[in-house]
């Protein structure tokens, strides 16, 4: 194998560094940057939307009078639409992705598997940027007439078409989307490149951690399946700027009918692996660090990849399961559900992995375990209540009720999200070469898991007792009156669960700027790839390209000498 | 060319190959959903072009076909040309296949002339949707597709002074053979069935 690939030189200017970077852990920086600025601006819309919720009618303390002076601080019902569009669009698209995968993965995957850098450092670049563009498009609808999008995260025609949402919003999120594809299509295309060409000689698929595997996984997906949504939304931008027919039905199409629900079908055929593409990454990185803090190798590695792998596959069959009340033909519905309910079934597989691996560990519980034991909760009850909504005739009563926000809330955001944290703590030594404070880290791990469970596991009891989701104020009706009270425990758990999030902000910001440089390159005390250079990683990463020897979760093993309880990948495997 | 570096060029081909293979099942998957959405379109309407509407002229839609299959033709007779080391036969059939690109976006802009002729509107119903959306599509990218052969353009003046040539010139072929394709079924579904 050789690997003169993508050489430039070590950046010397602010420019070249920081701006027009080729290195794949600058890029994965400006990507962090990037998901944890939206995630701040998402996370203040649901604040909103939970303050207007918990208190219809009442100004928003503070904010509200500066954001809605036309109203005296009350959140107007056309806002509150586009509210939640815009907080499901860009926790998914703009928090979630530049994390787990822009960051993560531009950081993770060459350093673990032992390349100097992607396959194809310009087209990272662009990557950054085009996300960058796509960012922009979408905040700038948010100060055109009529304000942003508000016809939901899944942008449902007729709501979409210019019938349901007039003004240039809509339009601008979908162009938005499509740039945002083409970002992510450039990424999974480099990352897909550079797992098959670049890994390190003597590194097996299986001798890949998990972390890469789910990275690898989630790229597979993203290149398949983000064309479709790009196909769904320039289509919905025709309908909408030129007046072509695609996703309009009745009267409005006059000769030859178009067809709304067409554009669900699309939606989700992207749609439920995007809930992969979303998960896929904090699932290999969980798999991992139960590992590394259990200090004992991961049970079933390949079973769990194989797993992961599988669901992978599944994921892009059972997308009808989102639509069971649109009037689809019962044999397709069970047909779906039937599929659908297969999905458990890797699924338990690579959950009773997790156990399997804590199961009598040496467990040390350091913030990156906290969260991760944290996903390993949080993601059983997310996947559990699935099979409520993957069920057809369960799921004619709870669709579109909260119990569907709380349930993927799980899936999507307290499991990606706790995934994304325990990232970050692990990787931060080896990304700016400084520890963050453990204590602050513990304190945040805790009051963020007593927030969101307050949050999602109410949005699962509203939500059963048949909330809807999407209304501006829902106590108008007879029948949720009583849910006054829980709706205000909800937006309490969340104004917590905000509050513990400055936690973070503080140690990341403290740290980066006051913090002491590491002493120990090793500080987890792991033998991965990155873990045998210095931290910060320096530049084209490996001075000499590694050659693996054993596995990525050699721990625990009672023959390992010189004190240590671990091997590096680079170490010829000692035999337990 | 010594072994290292030549492990080097060989290497760096198949990288590239991959990437170009991923990318065009990024592409094909964007084509694949709007086949189906049309297949969709077509089922559901009992009559096809729906009532209203003549089936319209092959004229045109067969030889923008003909235009870039032999474009598609000449970019790969550039590839064996410049496999056999013969540059001026390199520089001809690569100019030729720029000129057939070029005609190939004049003549698309002729049947959108045309289908306005024949009172198809973009606003006259899916029949028309169908048309000029897909259509439009498939011309941004071949637009694309001809910036990437202009990509070329300075690799050809400087005689593939650059190693790289072939990886470029064989990635844009084959995206330029895989809009050819496109265009088949387009003419296929859209135009003849």
């Amino acid at each position: 194998m050789t690997y003169a690939h993508g050489i430039h030189e070590a950046p010397k200017t602010f420019i070249s560094k920081y701006i027009i970077s080729f290195d794949h852990k600058v890029i994965a920086k400006q990507f962090l940057w990037y998901g944890i600025f939206f995630l701040g601006v998402g996370g203040m819309m649901a604040l909103l939307i939970r303050w207007t919720l918990a208190y219809p009618g009442e100004a928003f303390p503070i904010l509200g009078s500066l954001l809605f002076p036309h109203t005296n601080g009350v959140v107007p019902p056309d806002t509150y639409a586009m509210l939640f569009t815009l907080h499901g669009t860009i926790m998914i698209f703009y928090a979630i992705t530049p994390i787990l995968i822009g960051a993560f993965g531009n950081f993770c995957i060459p350093l673990m598997i032992g390349a100097r850098d992607m396959a194809f450092p310009m087209l990272n670049m662009l990557s950054f940027w085009f996300a960058f563009l796509s960012g922009l498009v979408l905040l700038a609808s948010l100060f055109i007439p009529y304000g942003g999008a508000a016809g939901g995260w899944t942008s449902y025609p007729t709501l979409s078409t210019l019938i349901g949402s007039p003004g240039a919003g809509q339009t601008l999120w979908c162009l938005a989307i499509f740039i945002l594809g083409i970002s992510s299509t450039m990424g999974a295309v480099n990352y897909i490149t550079t797992v098959i060409s670049f890994r390190a000689p003597g590194m097996g698929y299986f001798d890949m951690p998990l972390t890469v595997w789910g990275l690898w996984l989630t790229a597979i997906l993203n290149a398949i399946f983000l064309p479709v949504l790009g196909a769904g939304v320039m289509l919905l931008i025709f309908d909408r700027v030129f007046g072509t027919h695609f996703f309009l039905a009745g009267a409005a199409a006059t000769s030859g009918t178009g067809d709304p629900v067409l554009f669900q079908h699309v939606f989700w055929i992207f749609g439920h692996p995007e809930v992969y593409i979303l998960i896929l990454p904090a699932w290999g990185v969980v798999s991992d660090l139960l590992s590394f803090f259990s200090r004992k190798p991961a049970f079933g590695a390949k079973a769990t990849a194989l797993s992961m792998t599988t669901i992978t596959i599944l994921s892009t069959v059972v997308y009808g399961h989102h639509m069971f009340t649109t009037q689809m033909s019962p044999l397709l519905t069970q047909t779906f559900m039937t599929l659908t309910m297969t999905i458990s079934i890797p699924s338990a597989i690579f959950f009773a992995n997790w156990l399997g691996t804590i199961w009598r560990g040496s467990i040390r519980f350091h913030s990156p375990m906290l969260f991760s034991l944290g996903i390993v909760f949080v993601f059983g009850l997310g996947g559990l209540t699935g099979l409520y909504l993957g069920t057809v005739s369960t799921d004619l009563y709870l669709h579109d009720t909260y119990f569907v926000v709380g349930h993927f809330h799980y899936t999507m955001a307290a499991s990606v999200l706790l995934g994304g944290f325990a990232g970050t703590y692990f990787w931060f030594p080896k990304m700016f070469g400084k520890m963050m404070n453990e204590t602050l880290a513990k304190i945040h791990f805790w009051g963020s898991m007593v927030g969101l469970n307050g949050i999602f596991f109410g949005m699962l009891l509203v939500g059963y007792a048949g909330m809807h989701r999407r209304l501006y104020n829902p106590f108008v009706y007879e029948f949720m009156k009583d849910m006054t009270s829980i709706n205000t425990m909800i937006t309490i758990s969340a104004l917590i669960m905000g509050a513990f999030q400055l936690v973070f902000v503080y140690n990341f910001l403290h740290t980066l700027i006051k913090g002491k440089p590491v002493t120990d390159n090793n500080p987890w005390e792991v033998g991965t790839l990155e873990w045998t250079i210095p931290s910060p990683a320096p530049h084209y990463n490996f001075k000499e390209i590694p050659t693996v020897k054993c596995g990525p979760h050699e721990l625990g093993n009672p023959n390992l000498k010189n004190g240590r309880d671990f091997q590096y990948q680079t170490e010829e495997l000692v035999e337990a | 060319m010594t072994t290292g570096t030549n492990e080097i060029l060989i290497a760096e081909k198949e990288r590239a190959d991959l990437a170009m293979t991923v990318t065009l099942v990024s592409f094909a998957m964007l084509f694949a959903t709007l086949f189906l959405m049309y297949a969709v379109f077509r089922s559901a309407n009992p009559v096809w072009p729906p009532m209203g509407f003549a089936k319209t002229s092959l004229l045109l839609p067969n030889l923008s076909l003909a235009i870039i299959f032999f474009s598609s033709l000449f970019l790969h007779t550039t590839q064996r040309m410049y496999q056999l080391g013969n540059s001026r036969k390199v520089s001809y059939f690569y100019y030729l296949t720029l000129i057939f690109a070029l005609a190939f976006v004049g003549i698309q802009f002729l049947i959108w002339k045309q289908l306005k002729l024949d009172g198809i509107y973009l606003d006259s119903g899916i029949f028309a949707s169908i048309i000029y959306g897909f259509t439009w599509i498939h011309c941004a990218h071949v637009v694309m597709g001809f910036l990437g052969l202009l990509y070329c353009f300075p690799m050809i003046r400087a005689k593939y002074a650059n190693h790289n040539f072939s990886i470029r010139l064989s990635n844009v072929a084959k995206f330029w053979h895989f809009l050819g394709i496109i265009w088949f079924l387009m003419i296929l579904f859209i135009f003849v069935l």
